[in-house]
Parts: structure tokens; C-alpha cells; sequence
């Protein structure tokens, strides 16, 4: 086998960007999280570790702090799902992104005929996320992890069914669940513009999804303690809350970017095949970033802006806002469809 | 593996009469939003069934330490009540002494402590109004309180040379003399304040999330608010129509043009909204107070001024020392002092015995006297709205526990 296909293998390469990248992103987007919000908040932001930079690598000396501090487990707490529920909680959240390509060569599933398959299950994978959560609030056996974990399980069921509803309506909107047919039916239009309000669903219920503000609901700090994640420290927060969510949101983000905002699709501009046009793919991974970024941005800017919206109210927003939202953005993708308005 | 029994919270329930489950939540003292204090909440389901509140953990003994000092000594152990309203509760200690001593407040002074007192007021506000908005989960609320009261002390600083603990109301009168400085910097602070204050209505009020947060979430009715002697704005937000500033008219607060804020709502909103009203009106008396104070005068009044040795004499308008004349002894009797602070009513009852300490003094405050108010208006919400009610009444255990 030649060393070079090897070294060329779309497969690797998608693995090494991914990883990279990602972690650049989370980078990025903490470090806007805290600098937006100072900014906000008169104040300067991390600023002593790389005060060059801006305090851009404030995140990973918290990384190093965290990783290095003793892991507790607390005397009540289930062992094996105390500490195995965090690595499952970021796997999860991760790896739901890996099934999905980065542009039309990158990409892990090699067969075309497998990928609506990948599309499909990374959303699943990304519902499972929630489990997880469930799961720490209940193997930490103390009060206010479980009624925090209590509350994810309420609000998984009131915003599983509208995010469902929104991926469906992009799902009616394009025909087709084929990742590279849909970015490549919104080269002009991109899905966001079609359907306007399966993207404010989706939008919504990721924030409910991966805990933002206003949804910061199950770890709330006001009456739970950060509810399941309460007896959590070391690297199990990181692996957990402190960045494992950032994860599911780049996850999230990934996904809206795919299904609304266009993924690589540059109008005017398509790269040559795989190893003979190595830049070309660069630039389309690279732009795929840029919006997932551009997108966790608008997510980590809720924190400044927002407090921590009720519990019951949340719920009604799922069950009657959200849930006839999405069935109107099913509704507005099929008219779009019989109307013969999309290919 | 798994043994089920263990955990989940069904075991954790305790079974009432009635067939009813609740669950007991020790909310503090170790808590994020508790403060230093306990509350054990009852909860069936997610609605708060009863409350019972453990306080103690931050008694300081005020009132027996008070006791073996001397007179002028509790000033600096009384203001740490509460340090965000410093003036105000050394207001009502001087207050009471000056009563049982038959001292005068020097003109001068009467000016200084109501714009100080304002000043402590606006200070105290921006403090709950910055944990209030953390407890409902806005930073960008509780980093805008605590960055214009941030201001405030360093107004404090301006005049007493220390940003928290000031030790500035003395019997008679007042300790510094600000500089000119200081009046031209705090004109333009209220400015600054008022434009701010604005903003964080528009952002953390106003703002539909933070709204329905607070609107009918603790309602405290106007018979209930009564009825639990609740004070400040935790009665002003239910109806009541009480302030010490009107109904005791100490200091000279008659000379200015303001109003009582009240709101007639009995929610969180109602109450958030009284502090806010009240930043508004004590920015309007200090404005009026800023003009018409006197810059130059004895700081002390003639009952003060005539026991002080000559040589402080001549200083008297910039500084009183705090020497040998405030420990010496004070007539027996007793004095009563009340004042409005930020929270409430303080109010102070010393004894004096003819000796050099007071034989007892008695405190009240706002936070104790609230405390039964605030767990009415819990039983009965849900379990996320308890941060919400709570930082409501700006409650602050270390002035409950004195």
C-alpha cells in the first residue's frame, strides 16, 4: 500500500480537522463568551494568562487546573456511573459530529448511500446527550442532583419533539436526507432563508439542548447547586459540564450548519476530487467553521443577555410554542414542496 | 449492582397526613444563593409547602459585645450589621445616643448625613439589586450593581478614607468633612447612576425572561405585609404607605421634595421596582441636599464642641478626632434611635447606666423583621422562584443574626 494515499486518506484527514478544529472552536468561543460578556459587564475578562492574545488561552490553563485537581467521589455516589456517565456524556456529544462530512470528500462514512443514515443517527446521538445528564444527576444520589436531573428529563420531553419536527421539516424541504445533496440544494438559498421558522425552532431548542442561557435550568445555580452536576469536580466537570456542553453545542451547531445555513456550499467556487485539490477542501472545511463558530457565538452571547427563564414557563414554551412552531415549519416545507417553489 | 432502593428520591420522601409526600431540601447555609443561613423547604413536587428558617449561623453577639465598650467603640462594631448601608445604621446608634445625652447635630452635619445616608441607601440598593439579578441568573445585572456601587465607595473613600467600613456618623454630628471634590464627582455620579439605572430596568426587568421571573412570583398581600410587620420595600412593594424618613421625620429630610415609592403589586416585580423608584429619589434628595449644605461649620454640635480641647477645636471643621471626650461618660436614661435604611427600619434602644459603656443595647433589623414575611410569601411558589423572592427582600443574614 502506498504511503501516500495513506497519509492522503480523506478519512484521517477528516479525523485531524475535526479534532483540531473543534478544540479551536471551543477555544474561541469560551474565550468570546468571557470577553463578551466583560464587555458587557464593565469589566475586562480573562486577561493574565497570554495578555498578548487577549487571554485566548485563559481556557486552557482552567483545562490544566481542572485536569490536575483530585477527582472526588463522594461516599453515596454510584461508582462506575459517577465516573464513567462524564466520558460517556462527551463522547456522545462529539461524536455525533463525526457522522457527518465536512465537505463533499472529508468525511468518515465513505459509502454515499450510508450517509442520510449518519445524519439521522448524529441527531439521535445528540438526543442521547440528555440521558447522560439524567443518568449523573441520579448516580450522584444527593437532593438537588436529582431534582436537577428530574428537570432535564421534563425538559428533554418538551423540546425532543419540536427539534424533531424541525430537522423533519428541512428532511420534507430538501427530499432527501443525503447530507451533500442538501448543502448542495442551498448553494443559492440556504435553508435558514426558506424556512425560516424550523431554523428559530432548531435555534431555540439547541439552547434548551445544551443548557444556555435562558435554559439553564436543570444545573440552575439558584435553588440546585448546578442540580446534577453538583457533586462533580476535576476532570469530570470538564468532561461533563464545563466542556462537554460545549461540545453538544458544536455538535448542534455543526448539524444547523449542514441543515440552514448552507454547510460548504460557496456559490461560484467547487474544489477539485480529494488528494488532487487538498486547498480547495481547506477552504470549504474552513468555512464550515467559520459559521458553526459564528453560530456558537450567538449562543455563548446569551449568557450576558439573558437570566434563567422559570421551569413551568419553559415547559409551556416547549409544549405550546415550540411544539406548534415546528409543526407549522412542517407544514411551511411541505407548501414549499407541493408549490414546486424548491427543486 | 445497581441497588435501586438507594437511590432516587423516594425513600428520601417523608410521608405526611393525608396521604401527602413531601421532600425536605436544606437550602444553606452552604448554597450558592442561600447566604449565610438555612432553609428547610418542604416541597411536594416542584410547589413549596412550607419553609422553616434555622438563622444563626452569622450571630455576632452585637448586642451583648455591645456592652463592654465604650460608647464610641460600638460605632465601628454596630456598622458591620450591614456594610452596605454603614451610614444608616450608625445613624439610628447616634441618633439613640444623642437622645439619651441630650446632644445637638450641628447644621452642617444634618446636611452631610442625609446626602451621606442617600448615598448608603443607593449603595444598599445596588447590593440587592446586584444579587437579586445573580439569583435570577443574569451576571450582567449583579456586575452593573456591584460595578456603580463600586462608585459609591469610592465617593465613601472621598469622604471618610475608607471604602466600606466609613465610621463617619458620630453623636452630634459627623467625623470628616468632604472635600469640594467630593460634591462636584457626586453630582456627576448620580448622572452616570441614573442614565445606568435605566439600562439595567431596560436589560434584567424589563427583559421578558428576568420579567416573569419576577411578576407575580412572592406575592405578600397588604393585610399579610402588616400583619408580619414586614418593612422597606418588602412592605413598601405590598401597599404600604410607610417610611421612618416620613412617619419619624428625623434629620432634616422634611426640607426636601421627594416621595414615598410604593407599589401596589406584592410580587417580586413590585418590591424590585420600589428599590429602583427609591435609587431614583434618593439621587433627588442628594441633588437638593448637594446644593443647600453648608461648606463650612462645625461638623459637631455644641453639646460635642464645647467638652473638645482647644487645639481639636480649631480642626473641627475638617475632622473630629475620636479621642478621650467619647469614652468618657455619658448620663443615665435611655434613648431610642430610628432610622430608614436600604432594607427597612433600623432601630436602636440603649441604656446607659452613668458609666463609660452602655449598660444594654437593643437592635431590630430590617432582615430579622422581614424574615417572616419573606417565608409567607415562599409557601406557595415553586422551587425556582425561591432565589427570586429571596433576593427580593434584599435579605442579608449577617444583619438578621446581628
Amino acid at each position: 500500500m502506498n504511503i501516500w494515499s495513506l497519509l492522503l486518506s480523506p478519512r484521517l484527514w477528516f479525523f485531524i480537522l475535526m479534532f483540531a478544529a473543534s478544540g479551536g472552536v471551543l477555544l474561541t468561543v469560551v474565550w468570546f463568551e468571557r470577553k463578551a460578556a466583560a464587555r458587557v459587564q464593565m469589566r475586562v475578562g480573562p486577561y493574565h494568562v497570554s495578555p498578548q492574545l487577549g487571554g485566548y488561552l485563559q481556557l486552557l490553563a482552567d483545562a490544566f487546573k481542572f485536569i490536575i485537581s483530585e477527582p472526588i467521589v463522594p461516599r453515596g455516589a454510584h461508582k462506575l456511573l459517577f465516573t464513567w456517565s462524564p466520558a460517556i456524556f462527551v463522547t456522545l456529544a462529539f461524536g455525533a459530529s463525526l457522522l457527518l462530512p465536512l465537505t463533499p470528500e472529508l468525511r468518515l462514512i465513505k459509502d454515499p448511500a450510508l450517509l442520510p443514515h449518519g445524519l439521522v443517527f448524529s441527531l439521535v446521538i445528540l438526543l442521547l446527550v440528555s440521558i447522560s445528564v439524567v443518568v449523573i444527576g441520579w448516580s450522584v444520589n444527593n437532593k438537588f442532583a436529582y431534582i436537577g436531573a428530574a428537570r432535564e428529563a421534563l425538559l428533554v420531553a418538551a423540546y425532543e419533539l419540536p427539534l424533531i419536527l424541525s430537522f423533519l421539516a428541512m428532511a420534507i424541504l430538501y427530499g432527501t436526507l443525503n447530507p451533500l445533496e442538501i448543502v448542495q440544494k442551498q448553494t443559492l438559498l440556504v435553508g435558514a432563508v426558506l424556512n425560516p421558522i424550523a431554523f428559530l425552532v432548531f435555534v431555540i431548542t439547541t439552547a434548551m439542548a445544551t443548557a444556555r442561557f435562558p435554559f439553564e435550568i436543570a444545573d440552575y445555580e439558584g435553588d440546585v447547586a448546578t442540580g446534577p452536576y453538583s457533586d462533580y469536580g476535576g476532570i469530570f466537570l470538564v468532561l461533563s459540564f464545563a466542556g462537554g456542553t460545549y461540545y453538544a453545542t458544536f455538535s448542534y451547531s455543526f448539524l444547523a450548519t449542514l441543515l440552514f445555513l448552507g454547510g460548504w456550499a460557496l456559490p461560484g467556487y467547487a474544489p477539485g476530487p480529494w488528494p488532487q485539490d487538498v486547498i480547495g477542501h481547506l477552504i470549504l472545511a474552513l468555512w464550515v467553521f467559520l459559521k458553526t463558530t459564528v453560530l456558537m457565538f450567538f449562543f455563548a452571547f446569551l449568557r450576558a443577555a439573558m437570566p434563567v427563564l422559570r421551569l413551568d414557563h419553559t415547559l409551556v414554551l416547549g409544549w405550546r410554542g415550540l411544539l406548534v412552531l415546528g409543526f407549522l415549519a412542517v407544514l411551511w416545507s411541505a407548501a414549499l414542496r407541493l408549490g414546486g417553489v424548491v427543486p | 449492582m445497581i441497588k435501586s432502593e438507594e437511590y432516587g428520591l423516594v425513600l428520601k420522601e417523608e410521608k405526611l397526613e393525608g396521604g401527602r409526600r413531601v421532600l425536605d431540601l436544606f437550602w444553606g447555609p452552604q448554597h450558592p444563593t442561600s447566604g449565610h443561613t438555612r432553609f428547610i423547604v418542604e416541597v411536594d413536587g416542584d410547589v413549596v409547602v412550607n419553609v422553616t428558617p434555622d438563622p444563626g449561623y452569622v450571630h455576632r453577639t452585637m448586642e451583648k459585645l455591645g456592652e463592654t465598650r465604650h460608647w464610641i467603640q460600638n460605632i465601628p462594631l454596630f456598622e458591620r450589621l450591614s456594610l452596605p448601608d454603614a451610614i444608616n445604621v450608625t445613624w439610628a446608634y447616634s441618633t439613640a445616643i444623642e437622645r439619651l445625652a441630650k446632644m445637638d447635630v450641628s447644621p452642617r452635619a444634618q446636611y452631610l448625613r442625609v446626602i451621606m445616608a442617600e448615598l448608603s441607601r443607593i449603595s444598599t440598593h445596588l447590593y440587592d439589586l446586584g444579587l437579586h439579578a445573580i439569583m435570577i441568573g443574569s451576571s450582567t445585572g449583579f456586575m452593573w450593581g456591584f460595578g456603580l456601587r463600586e462608585l459609591v465607595v469610592q465617593l465613601w473613600a472621598m469622604v471618610s478614607g475608607s471604602r466600606t467600613t466609613p465610621t463617619w456618623v458620630l453623636p452630634g454630628g459627623v467625623r470628616t468633612a468632604p472635600p469640594d471634590a467630593f460634591y462636584e464627582q457626586t453630582k456627576g455620579f448620580l448622572d452616570y447612576l441614573e442614565k445606568k439605572i435605566d439600562e439595567f430596568v431596560r436589560v434584567v426587568v424589563k427583559n421578558p425572561v428576568g420579567y416573569y421571573r419576577l411578576k407575580e412570583v412572592g406575592y405578600l398581600g397588604r393585610e399579610d405585609a402588616a400583619r408580619l410587620m414586614a418593612t422597606g420595600p418588602g412592605a413598601r412593594g405590598s401597599g404600604i404607605d410607610w417610611d421612618a424618613r416620613r412617619v419619624y421625620k428625623y434629620g432634616i429630610y422634611d426640607e426636601f421634595e421627594w416621595d414615598v415609592c410604593v407599589e401596589d403589586g406584592g410580587d417580586s416585580l413590585a418590591r424590585t421596582m420600589v428599590r429602583i423608584c427609591e435609587i431614583r429619589q434618593s439621587a433627588r434628595i442628594i441633588r437638593q441636599a448637594l446644593d443647600r449644605a453648608p461648606r463650612d461649620g462645625p461638623l459637631v454640635g455644641e453639646a460635642v464642641l464645647h467638652r473638645m480641647p482647644p487645639k481639636q477645636k480649631e480642626t473641627a471643621n475638617q475632622l473630629i478626632r475620636l479621642g478621650a471626650l467619647f469614652t468618657s461618660r455619658l448620663p443615665e436614661g435611655e434613648g431610642l434611635g430610628i432610622t430608614e435604611g436600604g432594607r427597612g427600619r433600623y432601630f436602636f434602644h440603649v441604656y446607659g447606666d452613668g458609666s463609660e459603656k452602655p449598660y444594654r443595647v437593643r437592635i431590630s433589623t430590617p432582615s430579622w423583621q422581614n424574615l417572616r414575611a419573606m417565608i409567607k410569601a415562599f409557601i406557595g411558589a415553586r422551587l425556582m422562584d425561591l432565589p427570586a423572592i429571596y433576593g427580593s427582600f434584599g435579605y442579608f443574614p449577617p444583619e438578621q443574626d446581628r
